[in-house]
């Protein structure tokens, strides 16, 4: 039976000038894992907006959505209310109330419920998702994945029939969002909720959804099984979506396969293995020397935040060369971001030294660190705009450097053409998208011209194609001669855009090599790629090298 | 059901509490200026509360409202190295102007209650916000000229920081003597003097800082989402 | 009878309610003196261990501040020590003063034990019952300003480690905090928006929203209410009826002894121990259950 069905569905902002979304015809059935992707600005929150009639966006709206055959407009209130829950991105900002017990019942007694049937609700919630050892808790004391799977529960509590989630892991770590997406796996397949997922990370969630909806420039141009995609891509080859894709089918459509796409790394690697031979096993090794000039050196750095707490570094040392980027990698809460901010010079160790460019970070006096040396990157780039218009505060920064008006200028505007933001400069930073901010972030850090650029987790809440820019801005820089550090959890973005990754574990770096050794030499904290090829190519990281592997080893490029 | 509960509260409203006041005062006699004028404090927050709970606020603006109070408590921790420095009344002031007088009212009040859970309770909270939401009533409603005048501004600015050290003086004085002791209060008064001037002066400071960004900020929000909007205003927009 | 931080928030705010308005209205020396006592013996029993002295000393000060300079602002009375000013300083004045100071540092003794027992839960528990939407606000803001502290200071170091405050002076401080308050608005207040979405498709705004509470009144509390009421209205009705009176002005004139006046202070004697009592049998029992097992 189709519980949502969206007929003929455009939708316009107003006073812009294109529609968000054009005609959009789709429908989900009862039960179904609906995973909903497309690039950052293609509609995709619109659309789910527009599901929920409480979060109907102003703007000019034709065609209609419906519940159970009936249009959410005319749903009774408490009904539109209940049975559709949505879930946003930001983790924080959904939670209304200081208590966990009061955010689980908040839903409820908005409903009107009564004391004993609220007690009962809640209490059976808080079983069923574990949550009674924090029932009590405040909920600023939560980590980001609890938060989100507080939201999750609180919404669980009116019994819903539709989840609709925007991008719900976007903020979280690989393994809180990996832990969320099963928790909701899970209710779609014990309670037969019907889930309508936004997503950007598809390795994960591809192989378990039942149907795929694409879009594109406010347009569905894909509504099918996650095993027709390939003939999508096979058609479309060009399609920036098929970088999001998971590795597995990148492979296949790079090689022109016929037959079932392979979704998991257990399919691609059976893929890989019945239609390829292993005669090369490995790729030509690419060998990397490092510059010899040192841009950052630490030396056994050892840190706590206080006296009697554990340290978190533990003689720590590190080196990074001119030019080059380094990626730190580890997992959560091992202390690589205090080691940027330390770095940074936010942080100081109370044990070893920290030279940049040769020289102790003690010895720039007064701020000079941050003048034209290094910049940092933090993990949520809004937090350094302060102005109203992207252009003013890039102004009152040139302002700070006492540069004149015609050159602050003409620098802003070479910055944000080779960056590609000469368009939002007039936008409120608030107003736009993840990759957008952090294009912006880095243009402002770029002003001053540093020589060692710091970021963290660049690709956080960002999608394919803005991760497929950075790098490609990175390696520009690069070139330069900036050292870039970047600390991630991103081993597919370490792996394609680093020079060199380093692994922290137990406060301490445990190995540093290029990406191409790192990732091969790892047998789990690895990329998909490398996973998938294990035991069978030696060095194959990523998609590219899989294929050229296949290639080399099926003569005349056909499959055997 | 729901209106007899209505008619409850009602008597509540007009019998129990005169008879509180008056039963008060009469046990208390020796200090029942002290009684009255905490009952005074305590009971002007009925109509307002009345209303608020009344008022049909979309949850974006109980929302604003909510982190206007967060916002201007965090002021004192923020800066909170700057000894007598606080952004506190400021903000009420501002809140006052853009939002409107019951948001000023309330926005001042809670950010009492608020804050003295972190800085500590005692028999002054009432006191502190009844002084800071009647600044940010005052605020509300005279919103057309300071809205367009930075010196009125500060001149409110000034009278809102002198206004509350001294009714913060006739409290103590209250609690101290029972009864009003102009000695003593003019006393307090003089002692208070630099503490007195610290307020005005830091509330024209923060005033002339915040109120451009501040005024920015709220009125794009408003804007953006369509907060705060008056009842007819809202009428012929949804028709459109 | 159980703990009074684990009583219901109404009785807890009852006790505290009636304790507080005999402290702050009666001015007979030894019902304000029970209160002294009696608040001191519970905030140090269950207060933690740190920072006594300091925090005593300091209200020492504030008492003997309180104390002496009341005979400067009040000049009634009919025992003049000594002339300042032409200005009687009077025998009257200065026991006033005393009282005064027993009676400051008992109510901000008692509202410390106030602040320790009635938990924010509790105290939104009461505003709820007033206006529950103004209750829930006051939620969100406490739930608010954790979330922005952390964000300040994420502000705070981004902001520094862009180069524009290098300074090390007062004025580039300034700057910088003003800069981060003002990054720190409008994203909380973009935040806010977000919130609101969140808390409208939650069903916020329907017709007949109702309270869940983790409070349920339980025998214990209908016990412990009654007994706090009977305290209460034996001390209060002596206090309204005189038995309890007590004129600083113009001479020191007390009441003379009465059943009802002894039985008042008795009563507000109990009622003032109570928690401590409390507090003090809580901990035997656990010595008596340890030593069982």
């Amino acid at each position: 039976m189709e519980i949502l069905q969206v007929k003929n569905l455009s939708f316009r902002y107003p006073e812009a000038q294109t529609k968000a979304l054009k005609n959009i015809n789709f429908s989900v059935s009862e039960g179904d894992f609906c995973l909903l992707c497309g690039e950052s600005g293609c509609g995709k929150s619109t659309l789910l907006e527009l599901l929920k009639r409480e979060l109907q966006p102003f703007g000019e709206r034709q065609g209609e959505v419906l519940y159970q055959g009936i249009s959410t407009d005319k749903l009774p209130a408490d009904k539109s209310a209940s049975d559709i829950g949505f879930v946003l991105q930001n983790p924080d900002a959904q939670i209304v109330t200081d208590k966990v017990w009061h955010e689980l019942a908040f839903s409820l007694e908005n409903l009107g419920y009564e004391q004993s049937i609220i007690h009962r609700r809640v209490a059976e919630m808080a079983s069923y998702f574990g949550i009674e050892s924090w029932f009590r808790q405040s909920t600023a004391t939560l980590s980001g994945g609890q938060k989100q799977l507080l939201n999750l529960v609180s919404i669980m509590a009116l019994n819903p029939r539709v989840l609709l989630l925007d991008e719900p892991t976007a903020q979280l770590d690989p393994i809180a969002a990996s832990d969320f997406l099963s928790t909701l796996r899970k209710l779609n397949r014990d309670f037969g909720i019907t889930v309508i997922l936004a997503e950007h990370r598809l390795e994960e969630v591809l192989p378990n959804s039942d149907k795929v909806l694409i879009m594109d420039k406010g347009q569905l141009i894909y509504n099918n099984y996650p095993k027709n995609i390939a003939d999508f891509f096979s058609r479309n080859p060009d399609h920036p979506m098929l970088f999001a894709m998971p590795s597995s089918m990148r492979i296949f459509t790079a090689l022109n396969s016929l037959g079932e796409c392979p979704l998991t790394v257990r399919d691609g690697r059976k893929f890989i293995t019945e239609n390829f031979a292993n005669n090369t096993d490995a790729l030509p090794a690419t060998s990397y020397t490092p510059s010899k000039d040192k841009a950052v050196e630490l030396k056994d750095i050892c840190f706590r935040y206080e006296k009697n707490s554990p340290d978190v570094l533990r003689a720590l040392s590190l080196c990074a060369y001119k030019g080059e980027h380094l990626c730190i990698l580890g997992g959560n809460g091992t202390g690589k971001t205090t080691l940027l901010n330390i770095v940074a010079g936010l942080r100081k160790p109370y044990h070893g030294k920290v030279l940049i460019q040769n020289k102790n970070i003690k010895d720039y006096k007064s701020g000079s660190l941050y003048k034209d040396t290094l910049a940092m990157m933090p993990q949520n780039p809004e937090i350094l705009f302060t102005e109203n218009s992207l252009e003013e505060d890039l102004q009152a920064c040139c302002k700070t450097m006492n540069l004149t008006k015609e050159d602050s200028s003409a620098k802003i505007k070479e910055i944000a053409e080779k960056l590609g933001i000469d368009k939002l400069l007039h936008m409120h930073p608030c107003d736009l998208s993840g990759g957008e901010l952090q294009k912006a972030a880095l243009a402002k850090l770029l002003l001053r011209s540093p020589q060692v650029l710091l970021l963290d987790e660049p690709t956080k809440g960002i999608d394919s194609h803005g991760k497929k820019n950075l790098i490609r801005i990175l390696k520009t820089l690069t070139e330069k001669g900036i050292t870039v550090i970047t600390v991630t959890h991103d081993v597919e973005f370490a792996a394609e855009s680093a020079t060199r990754c380093a692994l922290v574990f137990d406060a301490e770096v445990v190995s540093v090599d290029t990406p191409k050794n790192f990732f091969s030499q790892n047998s789990f904290y690895t990329t998909a790629t490398s996973r998938m090829t294990r035991g069978f190519y030696k060095n194959a990281v990523l998609p590219e090298d899989a294929v050229a592997l296949c290639r080399l080893n099926s003569k005349g490029g056909e499959q055997k | 059901m729901r209106k007899g509960k209505n008619i409850f509260t009602l008597c509540i409203l007009l019998v129990v509490i005169p008879m509180v006041v008056i039963l008060g005062a009469f046990v208390f006699r020796e200090k029942h200026y002290l009684w009255i004028s905490l009952c005074v404090a305590v009971l002007s927050f009925v109509p307002m509360l009345y209303a608020f709970e009344h008022r049909e606020n979309t949850s974006r603006e109980l929302m604003v409202l909510s982190v206007m109070v967060a916002l201007s408590v965090m002021g004192r921790f923020v800066f909170a190295w700057v000894p007598g420095f606080k952004p506190v009344t400021a903000i009420t002031i501002i809140a006052g102007i853009y939002l409107g007088k019951e948001s000023g009212f309330l926005i001042g009040a809670l950010t009492a209650v608020v804050s003295n859970f972190y800085f500590g309770q005692g028999p002054w909270t009432p006191f502190q916000m009844l002084a800071w939401g009647l600044i940010g009533l005052c605020a509300g409603l005279l919103h057309k000229s300071l809205e367009k005048r930075k010196v009125l501004l500060c001149i409110f600015g000034f009278f809102a920081g002198v206004f509350y050290s001294l009714s913060m003086d006739v409290w103590t004085t209250l609690w101290l003597d029972g009864t009003f002791n102009f000695t003593r209060y003019l006393a307090s008064v003089v002692s208070a003097l630099p503490i007195t001037a610290e307020y005005a002066l830091s509330n024209i400071i923060f005033l002339l800082l915040l109120s451009k960004p501040i005024a920015q900020k709220l009125t794009r929000i408003k804007t953006k989402y369509g907060l705060f909007i008056p009842k007819q205003k809202s009428q012929t927009s949804s028709v459109e | 009878m159980i703990k009074l931080s684990e009583l219901h928030p109404i009785v807890a705010g009852v006790y505290f309610l009636s304790v507080l308005l005999t402290a702050m209205f009666s001015s007979h020396p030894a019902l304000l003196l029970t209160a002294l006592v009696g608040g001191m013996a519970f905030f140090f029993k269950t207060a933690p261990r740190t920072s006594h002295t300091k925090e005593l000393c300091f209200y020492f000060l504030l008492f003997l501040l309180v104390s002496l300079s009341n005979p400067l602002f009040s000049h009634r009375g009919v025992t003049p020590l000594f002339y300042l000013n032409n200005n009687p300083i009077t025998l009257e004045a200065f026991l006033c003063g005393i009282g005064l100071g027993v009676m400051i540092l008992a109510v901000i003794f008692w509202f410390k034990c106030l602040s320790a027992v009635m938990t924010e839960d509790k105290i939104l528990w009461i505003f709820a019952k007033i206006s529950p939407k103004l209750a829930l606000l006051l939620s969100s803001s406490l739930r608010f300003i954790p979330m922005l502290k952390t964000r300040s200071e994420k502000i705070r170091e981004a902001q520094k480690a862009l180069g524009s405050f290098s300074a090390d002076n007062w004025l580039t401080k300034l700057r910088l905090t003003l800069c981060v308050y003002s990054a720190l608005i409008t994203w909380a207040l973009e935040s806010a928006v977000e919130t609101g979405a969140s808390m409208k498709a939650r069903g916020y705004g329907l017709k007949g929203r109702t309270n869940y509470s983790l409070y349920r009144f339980r025998l214990a509390d209908a016990f412990a209410l009654a007994m706090i009421a009977v305290l209460s209205i034996v001390t209060l009705s002596a206090v309204a009826s005189g038995a309890l009176s007590f004129e600083y002005y113009p001479a020191v004139t007390i009441s003379a002894q009465s059943l009802h006046g002894t039985l008042a202070l008795i009563s507000f004697g109990a009622l003032c121990f109570l928690p401590f009592i409390l507090e003090v049998k809580e901990d035997l029992k656990w010595k008596f259950y340890r030593s069982r097992i």
